[in-house]
């Protein structure tokens, strides 16, 4: 693909320039970095997860068939990568009953509303099963398109929206149960 | 909650920064990777063919041995008498089959070197 802007520094790396390979640190730390987040919740852990991706694709590269977006087959291998390593790895939970209340400021309430809503979202996202937390964390939380989202995940667009779908009414039951305030309106 | 409520809420995800020294540490892994070798895999498409023509000329070899053995028990278990009496005594098609087991084992020696002078 000749519009690809990591296909310069895939060939110098490919043709021996180790150093080349930092223009793709560079360009895709943040979005890795993120999306391991996403996945995990816990910033240390997503930084190794994504530094161990980005070391896996160096490895990987010359099995790399140029079909796409070089950025696709790299978000797909930090993502298989995420999963395998997750499996092995979770980070406990906590019980909802264990986490301490914590005084709200009255002219705050708004907000703090928001705030604990959308962090009970996150964690019912992270509790999702595999095949649509990971769908959910490429298009709602990495704001990749419905194609790319598709691509890394290597399903067909119509399977993600139905995936996206199910996630979206999965999380919908579970924070009715989980939470009074998630499921008011 | 209604199901459309719950994008808005996924969207607005907080985006965090790398580390500073995330990019080095990258680096320094991806350095470290480029300077250790290649571990040599074992050549197992090219020994397969070695090993599979020793055994069929182990077991090719032992057959002969046996059925001399059933079809000649006065004959005794010295090996060079049975090639003698196979050889002397008009038993072609044994000796043939011994003599291909033998070249079939000549040439998975052959192949087995070659394979080793290659990878080295």
């Amino acid at each position: 693909m000749a519009d690809d802007p990591d296909l310069p520094d895939v060939r110098r790396v490919l043709q021996g320039d180790v150093e080349a390979f930092e223009g793709i640190v560079r360009r895709w730390q943040r979005p890795l970095v993120n999306l391991a987040f996403r996945l995990c919740r816990d910033r240390g852990l997503a930084e190794d997860l994504a530094q161990e991706a980005f070391v896996k694709a160096y490895r990987g590269l010359p099995r790399w068939r140029g079909e796409g977006l070089f950025s696709t087959w790299l978000f797909a291998l930090a993502l298989n990568h995420c999963r395998s390593r997750l499996r092995r790895f979770r980070p406990p939970m906590v019980d909802i009953e264990e986490v301490p209340e914590v005084a709200v400021p009255p002219d705050g309430e708004r907000e703090f509303d928001e705030a604990q809503r959308a962090g009970i979202v996150r964690r019912a996202v992270a509790d999702l099963p595999e095949i649509y937390r990971d769908a959910v964390a490429l298009f709602y939380l990495q704001g990749e398109s419905l194609e790319e989202s598709a691509g890394i995940l290597q399903v067909p667009q119509g399977t993600l929206k139905a995936r996206l779908h199910r996630a979206r009414a999965m999380l919908r039951g579970r924070l009715e149960l989980l939470s009074p305030l998630a499921g008011e309106e | 909650m209604s199901q459309d409520d719950i994008g808005p809420l996924l969207a607005s995800e907080q985006v965090i920064e790398p580390s500073p020294g995330f990019t080095a540490a990258v680096m320094g892994g991806v350095r470290r990777e480029a300077e250790t070798l290649e571990p040599i895999a074992f050549p197992w498409r090219r020994v397969l063919p070695g090993l599979v023509l020793s055994a069929a000329a182990l077991v090719v070899g032992l057959g002969v041995l046996v059925w001399t053995l059933v079809e000649e028990p006065a004959s005794g278990p010295a090996v060079a008498a049975d090639v003698h009496s196979l050889l002397g005594g008009g038993h072609l098609p044994s000796a043939a089959v011994l003599a291909g087991s033998l070249l079939i084992a000549w040439l998975a020696m052959r192949l087995s070197r070659a394979s080793g002078d290659t990878l080295l």
